[in-house]
């Protein structure tokens, strides 16, 4: 949806996604070391605006740009969706950051930090193609204790692929919260340095 | 159970689930076929027809047949 | 033969995965549609109902959902039933209250029935038996929502529900062996208990079949009762209780037959259990179908065991809408078969289920006393005819739709209402739903029809219309209807009433009923008929019957 939340941490923020991101979005995935575990996407900025213009009718979609603090530049993509406000649960995901990109924890810290603080969910879950290593690991890293294998959850080009979905509730994210929070003023402390 | 046998019974298991040829060379890698739903039944089958468990170290492993072969056999070891 | 070839590996104690999906049974024909919702993976277990499907000639085309605890039931398709696929220790784990869970599925069950009026399995576990009557009421609050408890399905298989390796391996914690149960459970009990038609009588033959044996080479004494056929036997005995016909026949003497059952004390089967008998060297075809016209039952609801391939062809060939099972020489395999035989199980058994037996006794002491008596009135007397009235009758909303679904040979227009579109009539001030039971001094014959009806200005529509075989050929047709019509709340100030009609294969005794009352000179055409509302008004009741309303 339209919305107006933004985020900020040490390094980077969070702020709402526009059409002028299309080109962003479009480069963003279509790039063979960032796009292996995503869905197929076409190669025109039309398509990626239409994309967006069916988002912005989605209450409970909410997608950011994930932005360097110091210079507005963007380095990715995140979003929290699929939100059911009666059961105050939503997934994150569409999580794609530019190669290089220091943002992984900070960038996290803040989606769950939008679900739990602006959002005011219960849990938030997010569904990793178990072949997609790294980033299984992330989340394994993050000590996330809920975690369970869904089989054949993904279909992507006609194959069916395990998912791997960590979920944090507030209880764990009253653990994990200060952790993610320590390891992104760290980061930052990296990226000044240079 | 020997090798030759476990090998008999894994390719049994294989060629009945996954519904194609299978050798000794087929691996969850040069088999399309034996994706990740199929490879849950055929862990499971494998299971019943060599009446043994495997560890969850061992579910990771079994990607082929000569994989399944050695696994198994570990597993009679112990 | 591929059927019967496969038996052993189908109804094994416990089935072996492998076999099962090395099984190559023919393509099956009839196919229906599951929704599946689920929060745990579904996959493994699906792919093992596909034989027991085949065994029975239809096959199903699963949907599944995404993995889904807040149950959106997004983009929901019409489909023949809705399954919830749930793992409940997934809400528990949250802390959840059982008593907040259960309002939450319940309101989750409200949201997915206001969608659909087709069947809903709960297919889930809860731990504790207080528990499970917990869940097994908020299932009996709402129509067509039926309770698969898995707990209880693998308690009686004898293999663990769960197996915390198989979360890991197969994104369940449902264990292999009990993947493996369920799926029977699914493709032979759940689902064909809600759609498929009931199978009504279980018709057996006698030598190998009940016993071990030919009784006419053995003798009497000859001939084995073992372990695995006494067990068949109280087996077969025990379905009566449920209301099913049990049936023998069998090419022999009929002297040395019930002489055998008179004689063999050891035996759990008795001769008078048997509903119907046709004990002769005749044709067994011809002897199924007179065995289903004593029962006033249609051949398709006949399922016929015999340990004669050739038997059991004959009967395939001629008369195929029979059901047939192989009688095996371990009598405990048979009972197996016979126990998971799709259809033959319900969900629920109703009073009526079991009255079915004792009214067919009635039937035989019914019809001598018509033969002796003239006077119509003078024989509903005797018999102390009663007939009840009830408009929408929550409490009896399944046999109602039983009725529905189940009747073929009196049913005007052949819409199968299923429960929750019962169920919606009887909340709308507009319709009517009308039940009507017959009871008489030799039995109760239970809840013997069901007339759904709509109010459109000044006319009533008519919009189902069922009898029982087990009421017909009584003379009471037109008070059972036409009573149950004029007594209907929305019948008040109507013009007239409009049958709707459908044309079966089966229901010619619904169109000659409509016939007569309605002066036609042929059998009507599909579509609407109209009755004027003041010969109902003018029916008179029918002497010497008792008329009730509740």
């Amino acid at each position: 949806m339209r919305h107006n939340l933004i985020l900020a941490g040490p390094a980077f923020r969070l702020r709402p996604i526009g059409d002028a991101d299309a080109h962003l979005l479009l480069e963003l995935r279509c790039n063979p070391y960032l796009n292996r575990f995503l869905h197929a996407t076409s190669s025109g900025v039309e398509d990626q605006l239409a994309w967006l213009a069916d988002y912005y009718e989605r209450p409970e979609d909410y997608y950011f740009v994930v932005e360097r603090l110091e210079t507005g530049t963007p380095e990715g993509v995140i979003s929290v969706y699929d939100i059911n406000f009666d059961t105050g649960s939503g997934e994150w995901g569409r999580w794609i950051l530019r190669p290089g990109s220091l943002a992984a924890v900070e960038s996290a810290w803040l989606v769950y930090r939008c679900s739990f603080e602006q959002l005011e969910l219960a849990q938030v879950y997010c569904r990793t193609v178990a072949d997609n290593r790294p980033v299984v690991s992330f989340h394994d890293s993050c000590g996330i204790p809920q975690r369970r294998l869904l089989p054949g959850h993904f279909d992507l080009g006609g194959r069916r692929l395990d998912a791997v979905e960590h979920l944090m509730d507030r209880q764990s994210w009253a653990q994990i919260g200060p952790r993610l929070e320590k390891l992104a003023k760290l980061t930052s402390q990296r990226l000044r340095r240079g | 159970m020997d090798r030759q046998q476990l090998e008999i019974v894994s390719l049994t298991v294989l060629a009945t689930i996954l519904k194609c040829e299978v050798s000794a060379e087929t691996s969850r890698k040069n088999t399309p076929q034996w994706d990740s739903l199929k490879h849950i039944e055929v862990v499971f089958a494998l299971e019943d027809e060599l009446g043994l468990q495997f560890s969850e170290e061992d579910l990771a492993n079994l990607d082929s047949v000569g994989n399944i072969v050695d696994r198994a056999l570990i597993r009679y070891a112990t | 033969m591929r059927l019967f070839e496969a038996q052993p590996a189908l109804f094994a104690p416990r089935p072996s995965r492998l076999t099962l999906l090395g099984l190559d049974l023919p393509p099956a024909g009839q196919q229906i549609t599951v929704n599946v919702w689920r929060n745990h993976s579904f996959e493994s277990v699906e792919s093992l109902t596909a034989p027991y499907f085949a065994f029975r000639g239809w096959r199903a085309d699963f949907r599944l959902g995404g993995y889904d605890d807040t149950l959106m039931f997004a983009g929901r398709q019409e489909a023949d039933a809705d399954i919830l696929w749930l793992d409940s220790s997934r809400f528990f784990a949250h802390s959840s209250l059982l008593s907040d869970w259960l309002q939450w599925l319940e309101e989750r069950l409200r949201a997915l029935r206001s969608g659909s009026k087709a069947p809903i399995i709960l297919a889930t576990w809860v731990e504790g038996s207080q528990r499970a009557e917990a869940v097994q009421a908020v299932a009996d609050s709402l129509p067509a929502v039926l309770f698969a408890n898995l707990e209880t399905a693998c308690t009686d298989a004898r293999v663990p529900l769960l197996d915390s390796r198989s979360a890991n391996l197969a994104g369940t914690p449902i264990s292999n062996a009990a993947q493996v149960v369920l799926a029977r459970e699914l493709a032979c009990h759940w689902l064909p208990g809600t759609l498929l038609p009931p199978v009504k009588a279980v018709a057996l033959d006698l030598d190998h079949t009940l016993h071990s044996g030919v009784l006419g080479e053995d003798g009497i004494q000859g001939v084995r009762l073992t372990p695995g056929h006494a067990d068949l036997q109280r087996y077969i005995k025990s379905l009566q209780q449920r209301g099913i016909f049990i049936a023998l026949v069998s090419r022999n003497e009929p002297s040395d037959v019930e002489a055998l059952f008179h004689q063999r004390l050891d035996y759990p089967l008795r001769w008078q259990d048997f509903s119907a008998i046709e004990v002769s060297w005749d044709d067994k075809v011809a002897a199924i179908e007179r065995i289903a016209k004593t029962l006033r039952i249609a051949s398709d609801a006949v399922l016929f065991v015999d340990d004669n391939p050739g038997e059991l062809a004959n009967i395939a060939k001629q008369l195929p809408q029979v059901h047939t099972v192989y009688a095996h020489p371990d009598a405990s395999l048979t009972r197996q078969v016979i126990h998971f035989y799709p259809g033959l199980r319900r969900w629920k058994v109703e009073s009526d289920d079991a009255k079915r037996i004792q009214d067919l006794k009635a039937n035989a002491e019914r019809e001598s006393l018509a033969e002796s008596t003239t006077d119509p009135a003078e024989y509903f007397r005797s018999l102390k005819v009663a007939l009840t009235y009830r408009h929408n009758p929550q409490v009896q909303l399944n046999r109602l739709a039983d009725l529905c679904n189940k009747t073929n040979q009196f049913n005007l227009s052949l819409r199968r209402f299923n429960q929750a579109e019962i169920a919606d009539r009887m909340e709308r001030e507009d319709a009517c739903v009308t039940s009507v039971q017959l009871t008489d001094r030799l039995s109760d014959s239970g809840v013997i029809a069901v007339i759904v009806a709509e109010r459109h200005g000044q006319q009533l529509i008519v919009e189902e219309l069922c009898v029982s075989c087990r009421a017909l050929g009584r003379q009471l047709e037109d008070a059972i209807i036409l009573l149950a019509l004029r007594d209907m709340p929305i019948f008040a100030g109507c013009q007239q009433v409009a049958f709707r009609v459908q044309h079966g294969p089966r229901n010619q005794p619904a169109m000659d009923w409509l016939v007569r009352l309605l002066g036609l000179n042929e059998v009507p055409a599909p579509g609407h008929h109209i009755l004027q509302a003041q010969s109902l008004l003018d029916f008179a009741t029918v002497e010497g019957v008792a008329f009730n309303k509740e």
